[in-house]
C-alpha cells in the first residue's frame, strides 16, 4: 500500500471519527459504568448474619423444624419397609419397600435429612456458644439445642447402619449412640440449671432409648425409670405450612400411598386404641376410595396421624416402660416383665395380657412372653418410626421373608444404607450394593 | 462491508431511485446502494427511494442489497453535473453471498463475509408452515435445531435445543431476540397439577414475522457473551412502507385432535376413547376425545410517507384442546413504526401487546391427572373411576405480555454507523388451581394462585466504521456494549380448607400459605471486532467480549471471549466453472459461556418455619466466592455452494463445542451438613456434529416449479469430566456420567431375556440418550401457474431413547394390552414356557422404568400445506389479492415407540432442566386448519 494512500486513508479515518467519536465514547462510557453488578436479591439470609443474638431463638427453632421434617418422612418409609404398613401406591420407592429392598441410590432424601438435622443442631451449638457467650450456660435454647443434637443422633443410629461425621469414614452405629449420650447429657445439665422439667425427662428418655440401642440395659433402666408413663415429647408438625406438615397425613388420607392391609396394627384394630385404623371397604363414605391407589390393596387408613398437623412422639413413658419390660424379659424376670407390659395396656384402656412363658420371639408359641413384648412395642410405638430398629435388634423372623403383602423375599432390609450421595463425594465411604442388612 | 446512506455530498454526477420488493412493487426500505469499486453509497428511506451525490463521471457498477433478497447489479453511465434515475426491483433469496444479515455479526454483514453458518427463514416459508406455537417456525427447517412439540395441552410450549446441549446443568435455550430487544426464554411458571406451561416467545404472532435469523454456536455468539452458548434466535418483524395503506386479512378455521392413543392392541385407548360402562361420568359422546375447535383472524395494515412508515396488526384467536375444558384464547396487537427526519437518522419504534388466557387440566405425574387417572382404569384415583370429576379443578393462566423497542440508527459518514436500542421485556402471569370444595381428593378444596413477572431490559450499542485499504482490501470495525437486566418476581399464594361451596379466593380457606421470589441478574460488556476482506473474496474476522455478570462471585471478575473466522469464495476466481455457481468455504471458532444461577456463589441460609409458625432458619447454599461462568468454545467449518444456475444448494458444517469449567451441581457430602447441590466449576463435555442442508429447484421454469430439498444433522455429546465425581443423578433415571451423552437413561436391563422358565435377572444398564442424536428434514413443494402449491415438510428424530412411565405404570396396575396374555399366566402360575424378557416386561412384580426405555425414532408428517391463489380477474376492484390454503400439522407419525408418543414430555414446563419423560401427558396434537386470505 502507498504511503499517501495511508495518509489518506488516515486523513479519513479522523474526519469520520471526529463526527462520531463523541456518541461513541459517550454511550460506551454510559453503557459501561452503568454495569453495577453488584446485585442483591432479598429472601435469603447470608452466613454472617445470623450471628445475632436475638436470631438464636431462631436457629433453634430451625433445629426442631429440620429434625421434625424428616422425621415423618423416614417414619413412613420405615414403615413400609417394616410390617408396619403396606406400601400401596405407585411411587417407585413403594415397589422396592414391598420386597424388603432399599438401595444406596434410594435413600439420598432420607440420609440427607438426617445429616442436615445432625448439623444444624450440632454446629447450631456451637454458634451458640459464640453468640451467646457466658449467656448460653442454663439457656432454655441451649437445653433444646442439646436435645435436638441427641435425638437426630438417635434417628441416625436406629435406622442407618453406618454413620458418616463431616465427610470422614463410615462408623459404627454405636459410636452415633455413644454420641447421642454426650448431647442428652449435656442437655440434662443444660436443664436442670435452666430448670426445665420436661427438657430433662426427654433428655432422660432419650438416654434411655440410646441405651437400648447400645445394649447397656441398666444405663436404659436408670433412665427410664425418671420418666413417668404419661408423659411424651413430640417431633412438632403443624398445618402452618408444608414443610412443617406431617407427611403421614398426606400419604395415606390424600394419596392411598400405605395401607395397614394385613398387619399387625389391622387385626388389633378397632378394639386397641393405639391403631386407630379406618376400614375403606367397610366405610366407603368416610374415604375417596376403598382400594388404595394401587387399585388392588383394600385401604386401611392410618388414623393415628390424621391431620397435617398431628405431632410425633419421640420419647413416651410407656416406652419407658416397655424397656423396662424387656431388660426385665433379659433377666428371665417374667413377672416385672408383663406388670410392665400391663402397665402400659391399662394406660392405654386396654385390659391385661399373660404370657405362656418367656419363651422367644417368633416360636412356635406366639403368646410367650417375648412375642407380647413384641407385639405391644409394636402397638404402642406405631409409626413413630422405631420399629425398624427393634426388627434389627431382634433379628426379627418377618426380615426372613415377611409375609406382608409381598411374599417371597429371602432377607429384608431393616436398616437405612448409607446413601448413594455421601459415597460419591466422600472417599473414605464406599456404599453397599446390594444393601440386603 | 456493508456501506449506509449518507447526506448529500458534492461530485461529478448523482443517483437517485427506488427500491421495491419484486412482484408486490413494495418499497424497501434501509436497503444499501453501493457504487462497486468505492466508498460511495446511500441506503433507502422509508418510502424505499435513495439519492447518491457526488458520484464520480464515468462507467461503474451499481448494486442495491437487502437482507433476505438476492443483491441486483447494474451498469451505469454518470455525467457530470446531471441526475441519473436508477430503480431497482429485488427478489426474495435465501442462497445469495451478498444478502446482509445482523445477527452475531457486529453490525450488518453480508454472507459472504462471515465465516460461520447462519440460518435464515423468510416470511414465504413460514408463510406455508403449519404453526401452532414459535418452535414450528424452526421446525425440520433448520438444520442443528431440534424442536420437541412436548405437549397436547394447547398452549403449551416445545422445547428448542440448537446444536444439542453444550451445559450440564444451565439449560440449553437459545437466548432469543424480537427486533433487537432481549426477550425471555424462559417459561412461564408452571405448577405440577398442569406440568406443561405456556412460553412468552409464543405470544408472537406469526403473520407478523417478516423472517428469521439463527446462529447456534458459540462460534457465532461470541459478541453476545455469557449466556449464548446455547445459540442465538433473533426474530424481525415486518415493517411499514411508503403509500397508502395496504390491509391484509386472513380467516383460520380448523380443528385439533388426536389419532389415537394406548398401547397396541387397544381400539379403546384404554378408555379414553371409548369409556362407555367403564366409566360413570363417561361424556354422552361415549368417549373424552373430542375434535377442539381452532380459530384465528389477523388483520394487518402497512403504509407510509416518506418520513413515517407504520406497520399495525391484531390478532384474535381461540383454539380448544382435545380433552375436557382445555383451550386457549387471545388476542395481540402490534404497532411498528419507522421515523426518518433525515437521510442520516432513522428510529424504528416496535411494540406488542399480547393477551392468553389458557384452561389447563391436571396432566402428567399427579394423582388428579386425566390421562393417569383414565388410563389406570379402576386403579386410578377418583372414586368408582369417574374419572371426569378431575375437570372439577380449575387450572387455569392468564398472561399479559409486553415487549417494546426503540432504535435508533445515525450515519454521521457514509462508511460510520451508530446503532442504540433501548427495549423492554415484560410478561407476567396470573395462575389459579382451585380444588372446590367437595373435590374428590381435596374434600374441603384449597386454591393457589401465583402472580409471576419477567421483566427484561435490554440496552445495546454498536458502532461500526467501514473502509476501503487500497485497491484489494476493505475493513470493517465493528465495536459495541450491551446491558441486559432480567427481573424475576413471584408471589404465591396458597388456601386450603374452605368453609362451604362457591367462588373462593386465597384467604377464603381456613388455612394459609404465601411465598415470595425476586431476583434480578444484571449482565453486560462490550465488545470489539475487525474484519479484513481481501479482494471482496476473502474475510477474516477477529474479535473480543469481556462480560461481567451479577451471579458471578465476588472472587471471580471479567470474563473474556475471544473469537476468529474466515471465509472464502472461491468461486468468484475467474478458473472456476460457470457450471458451479458458487463456493464459499469458511471457518470459525468462538467463545462463549453461561452464567451460574442467581444465588450459586453465595453461602446462603433460608428462613422457613417450625414449631408451629414459629420463625426458623435451615442451611440452604454452600456458595462460592470463585464462581464464574461454564466458557464454551466452539469450532466450526463448512462450506455453502450452488450448481446448476442455483439449481440446488448444498450447505454443510461440522462443528465441536468444548465447554470448560462447566457448571456442575456437586453435591456436598450430606455428612457435612449442607446438602443442597452447589455449582462448580469443575466439568467438561463435548458436543458436536454435523449439518447438512440440500435443495434442489428440479424445475424452477415453466408453469410448473417444483422444489424438493433436505436437511440432516447429528449431535453427538458426552460428558468428559464431572469433577471429583462420574455421575449424576438428574431426575427420572436420567444421569450425567463419565464418557456417556448428556443426560442419558440408565437402569435395570433383563440380562438373560432369552432364558425360559426362569427369573428375569437385572443389571444397572446404560440405555441411551436423552435426546435425539440426529434430525433430519425433509420437504417438498409443487407450485403450478404461481397459484397453486403444494408444500409437505417431514422432519424425523432418533438415535434417543425414551422412558415410558405410563406403560411401565399401567403394566403394574395390569392395564397394558401387550402384556395381558402373560399376565394371565404369571397369575395362573403358568410362567415354565414365558421368557425372562417377557416377565422382565410383563409381570407387574419384576418390570422396570429401564425395560420400558425404549428407542424413540420417529418421523412426522409434521406440515401439508395446499393454497390456491385467486386471479385477479375473480377479485372485487379493491381486492389485491386473495388466496385460500389448507394446512396440517403432524399428520402421520411413523415410530415403533411403545408409549404414548415419542416427543411427549411430561415435565415440560421446566425450561431450565435437560431431561425428558413421558409420563401420563396429553401427546402432541394433529391440526387441521382452512386459512383464506385476503389484501385489499
Amino acid at each position: 500500500m502507498k504511503t499517501s494512500t495511508i495518509m489518506k486513508t488516515l486523513n479519513k479515518l479522523y474526519k469520520d471519527l471526529s463526527a462520531g467519536l463523541i456518541l461513541m465514547l459517550v454511550l460506551l462510557a454510559g453503557v459501561i459504568t452503568s454495569c453495577d453488578f453488584g446485585v442483591t436479591n432479598p429472601g435469603r439470609i447470608q452466613e454472617d448474619d445470623l450471628n445475632t443474638v436475638k436470631g438464636m431463638e431462631a436457629l433453634v427453632t430451625g433445629m426442631s423444624a429440620d429434625f421434625s421434617y424428616i422425621y415423618d418422612d423416614l417414619s413412613f418409609t420405615g414403615a413400609r419397609l417394616s410390617d408396619e404398613l403396606a406400601g400401596s401406591g405407585s411411587y417407585y420407592l413403594t415397589s422396592l419397600l414391598r420386597q424388603g429392598m432399599v438401595n444406596p441410590e434410594d435413600v439420598g432424601f432420607y440420609w440427607e435429612g438426617v445429616q442436615q438435622a445432625r448439623f444444624v443442631a450440632e454446629d447450631g451449638i456451637k454458634r451458640m456458644k459464640k453468640v451467646l457467650g457466658d449467656d448460653f450456660e442454663g439457656n432454655p435454647l441451649a437445653v433444646r439445642a442439646y436435645l435436638y443434637a441427641g435425638f437426630s443422633n438417635r434417628m441416625i443410629a436406629e435406622n442407618f447402619n453406618r454413620d458418616v461425621i463431616d465427610k470422614g469414614p463410615a462408623r459404627p452405629a454405636s459410636e452415633t449412640f455413644q454420641r447421642a449420650i454426650g448431647h442428652f447429657e449435656n442437655a440434662i445439665q443444660q436443664a436442670q440449671a435452666a430448670d426445665e422439667s420436661e427438657f430433662l425427662t426427654a433428655a432422660r428418655g432419650g438416654l434411655a432409648q440410646v441405651y437400648v440401642g447400645l445394649g447397656q440395659w441398666s444405663d436404659a433402666v436408670q433412665y427410664s425409670s425418671q420418666v413417668p408413663t404419661d408423659f411424651t415429647y413430640y417431633a412438632v408438625y403443624s398445618n402452618n405450612s408444608g414443610r412443617e406438615s406431617n407427611e403421614y397425613r398426606y400419604e395415606t388420607h390424600n394419596r392411598y400411598e400405605a395401607s395397614a392391609f394385613n398387619t399387625l396394627a389391622a387385626s388389633r384394630s378397632p378394639h386397641d386404641p393405639r391403631v386407630p385404623i379406618t376400614d375403606c371397604s367397610a366405610t366407603p363414605e368416610e374415604c375417596s376410595a376403598e382400594v388404595a391407589a394401587d387399585g388392588q390393596t383394600i385401604m386401611l387408613r392410618q388414623e393415628k396421624f390424621p391431620e397435617l398437623g398431628s405431632d410425633i412422639p419421640i420419647v413416651k413413658g410407656t416406652e419407658m416402660r416397655l424397656i423396662e419390660a424387656e431388660a426385665a424379659l433379659l433377666n428371665n424376670d417374667l413377672v416385672t416383665a408383663m406388670n410392665k407390659i400391663n402397665e402400659v395396656r391399662n394406660y392405654h384402656g386396654l385390659q391385661d395380657t399373660t404370657a405362656s412363658g418367656i419363651g422367644e420371639i417368633g416360636g412356635s408359641d406366639r403368646s410367650d412372653a417375648w412375642d407380647i413384648l413384641d407385639q405391644e412395642r409394636h402397638l404402642t410405638l406405631w409409626l413413630e418410626g422405631r420399629r425398624l430398629h427393634d426388627l434389627r435388634r431382634w433379628d426379627h423372623y418377618f426380615l426372613d421373608g415377611g409375609t406382608i403383602v409381598y411374599p417371597g423375599v429371602t432377607r429384608r432390609a431393616s436398616y437405612f444404607p448409607i446413601s448413594e450421595s455421601e459415597c460419591a463425594a466422600n472417599d473414605q465411604v464406599e456404599c453397599e450394593r446390594p444393601y440386603t442388612e | 462491508m456493508v456501506f449506509f446512506a449518507v447526506g448529500a455530498s458534492f461530485g461529478q454526477g448523482t443517483i437517485s431511485g427506488s427500491v421495491l420488493t419484486e412482484g408486490s412493487g413494495e418499497p424497501i426500505a434501509g436497503a444499501n446502494i453501493i457504487i462497486q469499486g468505492t466508498t460511495i453509497g446511500a441506503s433507502t428511506n422509508a418510502t424505499g427511494e435513495y439519492i447518491i451525490r457526488g458520484v464520480p463521471a464515468g462507467k461503474h457498477v451499481i448494486e442495491a442489497r437487502f437482507i433476505g433478497f438476492e443483491v441486483v447489479q447494474k451498469n451505469i453511465q454518470v455525467v457530470s453535473g446531471e441526475t441519473l434515475t436508477i430503480d431497482f426491483e429485488l427478489s426474495e433469496s435465501s442462497l445469495e453471498m451478498e444478502e446482509v444479515v445482523v445477527t452475531g455479526t457486529g453490525g450488518q454483514a453480508r454472507r459472504k463475509e462471515i465465516g460461520n453458518s447462519i440460518e435464515q427463514i423468510g416470511q414465504q416459508e413460514i408463510e406455508e408452515a403449519t404453526l401452532t406455537d414459535f418452535g414450528d417456525v424452526l421446525q425440520g427447517r433448520t438444520a442443528g435445531a431440534t424442536i420437541m412439540d412436548n405437549s397436547g395441552q394447547v398452549g403449551a410450549a416445545s422445547t428448542i435445543r440448537l446444536r444439542g446441549g453444550n451445559s450440564f446443568s444451565q439449560g440449553n435455550q437459545p437466548l432469543i431476540y424480537i427486533d433487537g430487544v432481549r426477550v425471555s426464554n424462559r417459561a412461564y411458571s408452571s405448577d405440577p397439577e398442569v406440568n406443561q406451561a405456556a412460553a412468552p416467545f409464543d405470544d408472537l404472532n406469526p403473520n407478523d414475522i417478516a423472517r428469521v435469523e439463527v446462529i447456534k454456536g458459540a462460534a457465532a455468539t461470541t459478541i453476545y457473551g455469557t449466556e449464548a452458548s446455547g445459540g442465538v434466535i433473533q426474530i424481525f418483524t415486518k415493517r411499514g412502507s411508503e403509500g397508502k395503506a395496504r390491509w391484509n386479512v386472513s380467516v383460520e378455521q380448523g380443528f385439533n385432535n388426536l389419532p389415537k392413543l394406548g398401547p397396541e392392541g387397544d381400539p379403546t385407548g384404554l378408555g379414553l376413547w371409548d369409556c362407555e360402562g367403564i366409566d360413570p361420568s363417561c361424556p354422552e359422546s361415549g368417549t373424552y376425545h373430542q375434535n377442539g375447535h381452532l380459530q384465528r383472524y389477523n388483520l394487518s395494515v402497512r403504509g407510509g410517507g416518506q418520513e413515517l412508515s407504520y406497520y399495525i396488526s391484531g390478532k384474535l384467536s381461540s383454539e380448544d384442546g382435545v380433552f375436557g375444558p382445555q383451550g386457549t384464547e387471545g388476542y395481540g396487537i402490534r404497532a411498528n413504526f419507522g421515523f426518518q427526519p433525515n437521510s442520516n437518522l432513522t428510529f424504528k419504534f416496535n411494540t406488542a401487546y399480547n393477551y392468553r388466557k389458557t384452561q389447563w387440566i391436571p396432566d402428567g405425574n399427579n394423582a388428579e391427572g386425566f390421562i393417569l387417572n383414565t388410563l389406570r382404569g379402576d386403579a386410578g384415583y377418583p372414586p368408582n373411576n369417574a374419572n371426569s370429576l378431575v375437570f372439577d379443578m380449575d387450572l387455569h393462566t392468564r398472561t399479559n405480555h409486553f415487549t417494546s423497542g426503540l432504535t435508533a440508527e445515525w450515519v454521521p459518514t457514509e462508511n460510520m454507523l451508530h446503532q442504540v436500542t433501548i427495549g423492554i421485556d415484560y410478561s407476567e402471569q396470573d395462575y389459579t388451581e382451585q380444588r372446590p370444595f367437595g373435590f374428590f381428593y381435596d374434600p374441603l378444596g384449597d386454591r393457589e394462585n401465583d402472580q409471576f413477572k419477567l421483566v427484561n431490559r435490554t440496552i445495546d450499542y454498536t458502532g461500526t466504521y467501514d473502509m476501503v485499504l487500497g485497491e484489494k482490501f476493505t475493513s470493517s470495525t465493528s465495536w459495541g456494549g450491551q446491558l441486559y437486566d432480567e427481573n424475576i418476581i413471584g408471589l404465591n399464594g396458597y388456601g386450603a380448607e374452605f368453609g362451604g361451596p362457591g367462588d373462593k379466593l386465597v384467604d377464603s380457606g381456613a388455612r394459609t400459605e404465601a411465598f415470595e421470589t425476586r431476583e434480578r441478574e444484571v449482565s453486560g460488556g462490550f465488545f470489539a471486532q475487525e474484519r479484513i476482506g481481501y479482494n471482496d473474496r476473502l474475510f477474516i474476522t477477529g474479535g473480543v467480549r469481556v462480560d461481567g455478570h451479577s451471579t458471578f462471585g465476588d472472587d471471580f471478575g471479567l470474563a473474556v471471549y475471544p473469537k476468529i473466522s474466515g471465509s472464502f469464495i472461491i468461486s468468484d476466481y475467474d478458473f472456476w466453472p460457470e457450471w458451479w455457481n458458487t463456493l464459499k468455504l469458511r471457518s470459525a471458532y468462538g467463545e462463549s459461556g453461561r452464567a451460574p444461577s442467581t444465588f450459586a456463589a453465595l453461602r446462603t441460609w433460608e428462613s422457613v418455619s417450625g414449631d408451629e409458625g414459629e420463625p426458623a432458619v435451615t442451611p440452604q447454599n454452600l456458595g462460592n466466592p470463585d464462581l464464574g461462568p461454564e466458557r464454551t468454545g466452539e469450532f466450526e467449518a463448512g462450506f455453502e455452494s450452488s450448481f446448476l444456475d442455483d439449481r440446488i444448494y448444498a450447505e454443510f458444517t461440522y462443528y465441536r463445542q468444548l465447554t470448560k469449567d462447566a457448571l456442575v451441581p456437586v453435591q456436598p457430602a450430606p455428612s457435612t451438613g449442607f446438602v443442597n447441590s452447589q455449582l462448580e466449576n469443575v466439568g467438561e463435555l463435548e458436543n458436536k456434529g454435523i449439518e447438512a442442508q440440500l435443495d434442489v429447484n428440479v424445475i424452477q421454469d415453466g408453469p410448473v416449479q417444483w422444489s424438493v430439498g433436505g436437511q440432516y444433522s447429528t449431535n453427538k455429546s458426552e460428558a468428559l469430566d464431572l469433577g471429583d465425581v462420574d455421575r449424576i443423578y438428574v431426575s427420572w433415571r436420567q444421569e450425567l456420567r463419565t464418557g456417556y451423552p448428556v443426560p442419558s437413561y440408565f437402569h435395570d436391563i433383563v440380562t438373560n431375556p432369552d432364558a425360559v422358565g426362569v427369573d428375569p435377572e437385572f443389571e444397572d444398564q446404560y440405555i441411551g440418550p436423552s435426546y435425539p442424536t440426529h434430525t433430519y428434514g425433509i420437504n417438498t413443494s409443487i407450485t403450478i401457474k404461481d397459484r397453486f402449491k403444494v408444500d409437505i415438510l417431514g422432519e424425523g428424530q432418533g438415535g434417543h431413547v425414551l422412558s415410558s412411565g405410563t406403560a411401565y405404570q399401567n403394566v403394574r396396575r395390569g392395564q397394558w394390552p401387550t402384556c395381558t396374555a402373560i399376565q394371565e399366566q404369571i397369575e395362573a402360575g403358568n410362567t415354565s414356557n414365558l421368557t425372562a424378557k417377557q416377565l422382565a416386561l410383563c409381570d407387574p412384580n419384576e418390570t422396570t422404568y429401564g425395560m420400558w426405555t425404549r428407542a424413540a425414532d420417529f418421523f412426522k408428517i409434521r406440515s401439508v400445506s395446499v393454497s390456491y391463489q385467486f386471479p385477479n380477474s375473480w377479485l372485487p376492484g379493491n381486492v389485491r389479492n386473495a388466496s385460500i390454503k389448507l394446512q396440517g400439522k403432524n399428520l402421520w407419525t411413523f415410530t415403533d415407540y411403545p408409549g404414548l408418543d415419542p416427543e411427549a414430555f411430561e415435565d415440560g414446563a421446566r425450561d431450565f432442566v435437560d431431561y425428558r419423560q413421558e409420563y401420563y401427558n396429553i401427546p402432541p396434537l394433529r391440526t387441521f386448519i382452512m386459512r383464506l386470505n385476503v389484501g385489499f
